[in-house]
């Protein structure tokens, strides 16, 4: 009877269930394809390497080396944009978390501290108006409220964390890549990525930067700079299943859930911190909630993201986590 | 006789060196100002060079500075270029044109920066009416800075206005001047700060309870035991007793437990792991008989974490 919980705390955090693919069949940027090539996206080359295609300007296709992995610094301050720390996990605070990609409830009832800061220092300085102008969880929101209802929901979905940050980063990575990429060869033949095939969806981007950055509520190296919008149109029979489950909301109701679904506006310090404490902000401009990362990425059917949002798409968007681990 | 001869030999050729080097030093200023006439980014390269030779530079700036024929760019340079050579000879044509109504303000601001430090006691006046004068809160600022070394009751008069009328910035350094200047009102002047809604100023009014030498640490117990005090004040009074070793704080931490906000009753458990065991854990365990069970959980996360720590 033990040994079914104990087989589902034994999963390595960092596995990968891509499909494997021949490394002479893939062109990369600045190679390009003028047609979609009939491989699945993401997938793994014979030497281990995750691979991504993507969609650029002029509907034209190109292969890029995602893996996410940790790499050099990655620190606005010192202009250093290597890969950073993309594996790391707090273990120190949350050894359960870094072994298995999930919180323990127990290990979550028992922070107050985390990198050696109060929980309590961490959630007044994550309020709107803060650290932030508007805040990593909203005013009635804490740092483990949010990550404990998060933490609930990728549990519901049969995910980690892990594998929620993980196509956030293979997406910075192409992005990383096709900028670094696209500084050795002329203006002319330059052409940044307007989407990625990401488990037979093309998930639309757009990254922009802005001045300054955003430094990180947990005191660690994690530094945040650039707005990363990511949507995928609702398939046929998504709408469909979402307008026979939602008919009692107003058309405006309808549009809220069905944006909240459908697009993340957040920015890359999410990323870090998803893999490194399972935290996706709270209820604010930035959050990147782990139903929509399923969604939009194509990691879980609709069906099973309703479940995991209790039933109620809407109620699960539009509520704020107000209850604390204990 | 000889010694004599040798001796005025000596000084002969030291003064036709000093005379040299001198008219040396003269030729360089002289093409510093011309260049610096003309400069426009790379004017810092200069500004460096003055600021080298130091005082001698002093007259030629100056001239620079009092030429209203000049464009505002080139005075404005000569004046950040004098700030920092930081020279009594420059205090005249700086108290001039600060108390110059028709000049550009932009350089009237600048001027202060260099006239900061100084004893302008014999002026103090003058420049609390230059200080009442104006509306722009960051010249007002400079004024102040310039009465602390002049008078210090006007320039804590100036401070404590500029902290009831700003935010950010300006609140947190008039917060620093106030304790400055007196610090007997430290803590007075850091409650304050932590029950202002900037939240940069909370922090550093925090930040500096937790360290300042002139803490009164019943003042913190009486606010956090009012009854009208917000939540986030608590925490904060909280987050300083936890962060010292005062006689007042294992009995103010052993109070915040029971508070009904998370915020205060975590990071009351917080400041409790790091006080001495020996003092801490009989208290703890004699909480582990609470009919409160959350002080119960957190009396037991306390003892936990200093046997793991211990």
């Amino acid at each position: 009877m033990l040994l079914i919980p104990l087989l589902g705390c034994s999963q390595d955090r960092y596995q990968i269930h891509y499909q494997k693919i021949d490394n002479e069949l893939l062109t990369y940027y600045p190679e390009l394809l003028s047609e979609i090539p009939d491989l699945q996206s993401p997938a793994l080359t014979d030497d281990g390497r995750e691979v991504v295609l993507a969609k650029l300007q002029d509907s034209l296709y190109t292969w890029f080396d995602a893996t996410v992995e940790n790499g050099d610094t990655f620190d606005y301050k010192l202009h250093l944009l290597g890969k950073g720390n993309q594996l790391l996990a707090d273990e120190t605070d949350f050894p359960a978390f870094a072994r298995h990609g999930i919180h323990s409830d127990w290990e979550l009832a028992n922070t107050k501290t985390i990198t050696g800061r109060s929980v309590s220092l961490i959630t007044v300085d994550g309020r709107p108006g803060r650290s932030s102008g508007v805040g990593f969880m909203t005013a009635d929101e804490t740092i483990l409220s949010v990550i404990a209802q998060d933490n609930h929901t990728v549990k519901n979905l049969g995910l980690t964390h892990p594998d929620l940050a993980r196509p956030l980063f293979h997406l910075w990575n192409c992005t990383r890549t096709n900028a670094s990429e696209n500084e050795n060869i002329a203006a002319e033949e330059r052409r940044s990525i307007s989407a990625l095939v990401y488990n037979g969806h093309e998930v639309a981007v757009q990254i922009t930067g802005s001045r300054g950055w955003q430094e990180s509520i947990f005191a660690d190296e994690i530094l945040g700079t650039g707005l990363i919008e990511i949507s995928r149109d609702l398939e046929d029979e998504e709408t469909e299943f979402l307008e026979k489950q939602y008919e009692q909301l107003t058309p405006e109701q309808f549009e809220e859930m069905k944006e909240k679904l459908t697009c993340l506006h957040t920015g890359e310090i999410v990323l870090f911190y998803i893999n490194r404490y399972g935290f996706y902000e709270g209820h604010t401009e930035y959050r990147a909630d782990p139903v929509t990362i399923a969604f939009v990425f194509g990691l879980r059917s609709i069906k099973e993201l309703h479940q995991a949002a209790n039933g109620n798409f809407y109620q699960y968007f539009t509520s704020h986590f107000t209850f604390n681990p204990e | 006789m000889r010694h004599c001869l040798t001796l005025l030999l000596i000084l002969s050729l030291t003064c036709s060196f000093t005379d040299g080097s001198a008219q040396t030093q003269q030729q360089e200023i002289d093409s510093l100002i011309v260049l610096f006439k003309g400069a426009h980014r790379e004017w810092n390269e200069y500004a460096r060079e003055f600021i080298r030779i130091g005082e001698p530079a002093v007259p030629a700036l100056v001239a620079l500075l009092e030429d209203k024929s000049l464009g505002q760019w080139t005075r404005r340079i000569a004046a950040m270029t004098l700030n920092d050579i930081h020279s009594d000879s420059y205090i005249k044509t700086a108290m001039k044109l600060l108390t110059d109504r028709s000049e550009d303000p932009t350089l009237r601001n600048q001027v202060t920066i260099g006239l900061k430090g100084h004893d302008l006691s014999y002026a103090s006046e003058e420049l609390w009416t230059v200080y009442n004068e104006s509306s722009d809160e960051w010249f007002r600022s400079n004024i102040a800075d310039i009465l602390v070394t002049s008078d210090t009751a006007l320039a804590y008069r100036a401070y404590r206005e500029i902290y009831q009328a700003n935010d950010g910035y300006l609140k947190q350094q008039a917060l620093l001047r106030l304790v400055r200047l007196r610090p007997g009102e430290t803590t007075t002047w850091y409650m304050k700060g932590l029950q202002t809604g900037d939240w940069m100023t909370a922090n550093l009014a925090m930040d500096s309870l937790v360290t300042t030498r002139h803490i009164i640490p019943e003042k913190l117990v009486d606010l956090y035991n009012q009854t009208e005090t917000p939540e986030e004040v608590r925490w904060r009074i909280v987050y300083i007793m936890g962060n010292r070793e005062l006689q007042e704080s294992l009995p103010l931490l052993m109070d915040a437990l029971r508070d009904p906000s998370w915020l205060v009753y975590n990071e009351a458990a917080v400041g409790l792991s790091r006080m001495p065991g020996d003092q801490v854990l009989p208290a703890m365990k004699e909480l582990l008989n609470d009919s409160n069970p959350l002080v119960v959980k957190n009396a037991d996360w306390v003892i936990r974490r200093i046997k793991d720590e211990g």
